[in-house]
């Protein structure tokens, strides 16, 4: 058995590193076991809300319809609050490590408060889950007042934001003390640029959500009378929509790592994708208005200018890197010598490797499906045509779903040897994850959204409005849609037992160094 | 590399293929900011304006919506005795949002505008017309004026699309247009 | 020193961005278009 490398410590300080033989950087140790409680905790809230997805998917399957509605309200608030809330930022956060510590070959720096960061996250997140399960919180993940929940779930809520703040914050310290204590020469990587942009954003967006949530709780304590409903949308979305953009950030970092560890790609321009970022951090926060598109009492103009995210320059943001990463990997395959016509680069791309596959699925997922649904919902008038119905939820899974989660699966098949330091179990899995994963993703948003064309509610017991009183019946091919949706859930269910298998699997591999930067070989 | 630091002097003008790519996004984008405002003059239909939303209470709001069944009442059904009116001349229609139904039951003229007042007694509701799929989000607290004119006859499904509680799935109404 | 096709970088990818932007714009015409079904709300 390969020996474990033996710590030394960071110049003028008390941090102990270890030195990864693969990439030769410097890895705190701090910092390692943080990424790994961090991410351990995301993975187990994706596998409750993977297990929450399963049976409401089931649920909405009109031949199986198989929740009560209660429960089925219930596991919705749920399986919202652990993947949008709980898997994210707890993945984000064991990122925001990674990129501030290993990447900058740096110390970090509050270790401590790191500590009752994760604490303050994980007692919110139990607390939330608890509270919901108890039947006192069927309020759905955006908790819109006049609906309640019993105070301790906003508790937990607040202490969770809590959490997450302290996260950005130390973060930030760490970045600031490694390029004053000379730990990296230049400027930053571009991916540590990108969770940068993630953190920053992360911090309008949670004190956002601190408005939103703070007087509601004080409306649930009886400390104040109410809450005006029409404020809470605004500041609760502008926590909700600004924090996909958060994600929105980190998958774009992870995707510029993906390329760089499965073909060495480097940045076709640096300026370029720096300023697309920055793009990002101006303008992306003005997306949360469109949630209140067809909301009463706000101008047209105040609508049209911040749906747009001011005349689309954060979109313009997206399209950058849709061109770069793409470009880089083309660039560093055609140095390779795979230069043959338009796209032998493409087909002579790594795609055994999950990285490279989950990579490339990712980016067509919510490059095709996911990015453009956005670009259309977004548009003030069209927005009527789909507000609240399936289509919302079609969009909103081909990104953060389809995207940014495929992202953080392939990208943790690279912590798990290189951080974690154990080989990864069922490598056979681990080749084809990406891949059911991604097609059950696909079929599950693009049915959706079908689904939505023909009037499909989100948030919805039973479209076939048995026992209203006012009888209703919806066109019979979006039944056909929400088949196709059941089996897509299926599908990409199956795929997220396989990466929890794996992950799980591989935590009891026995320990080593990584051979290899390619999981496979590692 | 991406997760290395770049070399020294990254600062650099843009390549050819950059340059075409950004200049094609950016006209593309200022093109859909100015689309957005285009279609509300061009378009057949527009979100309703800042202006069209008063600030109202449940209490009042009932008030309202009650004198309004109560002058033109022609029927009821279902279960539940739903209220069905017909305006006839009147342009100011009330339609309720409250836990778990839409009242009344509308018949409506086509080529007629109207005003139709939208508002909760309760929590946020979705009004959703079907098979048109026109949403709106309705508050508590706001009366949502929205100027419409229907254009075709037919009969019109509302279900509700914003969860508000227990019994959402089992929130309908109807509005016919002759 | 990056090997060139016929003078461009990326020829590959700009095909790709190319095909997204008419991916896009046909999505989103495609969907103004479907708005004169709806009710004359103006």
């Amino acid at each position: 058995m390969a020996a474990v490398a033996t710590p030394t410590v960071f110049s003028g300080s008390r941090n102990e590193y270890r030195v990864c033989p693969v990439t030769t950087l410097k890895v705190d140790v701090a910092a390692e076991r943080l990424i790994i409680w961090n991410a351990v905790t995301a993975i187990v809230a994706l596998t409750l809300g993977g297990t929450y997805a399963l049976l409401i998917g089931l649920t909405r399957w009109p031949d199986v319809h198989l929740l009560s509605a209660p429960w089925f309200y219930r596991l919705l608030t749920a399986h919202g609050m652990n993947m949008l809330v709980f898997w994210m930022v707890f993945f984000e956060a064991a990122g925001l490590y990674f990129g501030a510590c290993i990447l900058l070959n740096a110390r970090l720096v509050g270790v401590k408060l790191a500590w009752v960061a994760y604490a303050l996250m994980l007692v919110g997140a139990v607390m939330v889950n608890y509270i919901i399960l108890a039947g006192e919180a069927d309020v759905m993940f955006s908790a819109y007042p006049p609906l309640e929940a019993s105070p301790l779930f906003y508790i937990g809520y607040i202490l969770f934001a809590v959490g997450a703040i302290l996260v950005c914050c130390i973060f930030i310290a760490t970045i600031l003390v490694a390029k004053k204590e000379g730990r990296y020469q230049g400027s930053m990587p571009l991916a540590v640029y990108g969770l940068l942009t993630a953190a920053i954003i992360a911090l309008f967006t949670l004190g956002s959500g601190a408005v939103a949530l703070i007087p509601t709780l004080l409306w649930r304590l009886g400390v104040i009378a109410g809450i005006d409903p029409g404020f809470y949308r605004v500041t609760f979305w502008g926590f909700g929509h600004s924090a996909q953009q958060v994600n929105l950030s980190a998958m774009i970092a992870i995707w510029y790592s993906l390329g760089t560890l499965t073909v060495g790609s480097k940045p076709v321009n640096e300026k370029l994708s720096r300023t697309a970022f920055v793009l990002y951090i101006l303008f992306i926060n003005l997306g949360s208005m469109h949630h209140l598109l067809v909301d009463p009492g706000l101008e047209s103009v105040t609508k049209f200018f911040n749906t747009s995210y001011a005349m689309y320059l954060a979109v313009l943001g997206s399209l950058i890197h849709a061109y770069s990463i793409p470009a880089a990997i083309e660039t560093a395959m055609r140095e390779k010598g795979y230069n043959k016509g338009l796209f032998g680069w493409l087909l002579n791309a790594p795609w055994k490797e999950p990285g490279f596959s989950s990579l490339m699925l990712s980016l067509f997922i919510f490059g095709f499906i996911g990015g453009p649904t956005g670009v259309v919902l977004g548009a003030g008038q069209l927005n009527l045509l789909a507000h609240n119905t399936w289509r919302i939820t079609g969009h909103f899974h081909a990104t953060v779903v389809g995207g940014t989660t495929l992202a953080f699966m392939g990208f943790t098949y690279y912590v798990i040897p290189l951080v974690f330091r154990r080989p990864l179990f069922a490598k056979a899995l681990v080749r084809w994850q990406p891949w059911v994963y991604g097609a059950g993703m696909i079929l599950l948003s693009v049915s959706m959204t079908l689904a939505g064309t023909f009037g499909a509610p989100r948030r919805h017991w039973d479209v076939t409005f048995t026992n209203a009183i006012i009888p209703v019946q919806l066109p019979s091919l979006m039944n056909l849609m929400l088949t196709f949706a059941g089996i897509g859930t299926l599908l990409a269910v199956t795929g997220g037992i396989m990466y929890v298998v794996v992950c799980v699997g591989s935590l009891f591999m026995p320990k080593r160094e990584a051979r290899s930067l390619n999981p496979l070989e590692a | 590399m991406a997760i290395y630091s770049p070399e020294r002097g990254w600062w650099k003008p843009l390549g050819r293929e950059e340059k075409l790519w950004v200049s094609v996004a950016a006209v593309w984008c200022v093109f859909m900011f100015f689309m957005l405002f285009g279609w509300a003059y061009l378009g057949p239909q527009n979100l309703p304006g800042g202006q069209q939303a008063k600030r109202t209470t449940p209490a009042q709001y009932k008030v309202l919506a009650d004198a309004f069944v109560a002058k033109y009442k022609i029927g009821e059904e279902g279960a539940t005795k739903v209220p069905v009116v017909e305006p006839k001349a009147e342009k100011e229609i009330y339609l309720t949002a409250q836990k778990w139904q839409w009242t009344p039951i509308l018949i409506l003229e086509s080529g007629k505008m109207y005003n139709l007042h939208i508002s909760s007694l309760d929590v946020q509701h979705g009004f959703s017309v079907q098979p048109i799929n026109i949403n709106l989000q309705i508050l508590p607290g706001y009366d949502f004026i929205v100027e419409f004119t229907p254009t075709t006859k037919g009969e019109y499904s509302l279900i509700c699309n914003e969860f508000c509680s227990i019994g959402h799935h089992l929130m309908t109404g109807r509005i016919t247009v002759k | 020193m990056e090997k060139k096709h016929n003078g461009w970088e990326a020829p590959g990818t700009m095909v790709l961005v190319f095909l997204l932007f008419f991916w896009i714009a046909f999505l989103y015409f495609g969907n103004w278009v479907t708005l004169s079904q709806a009710w004359g709300m103006r």
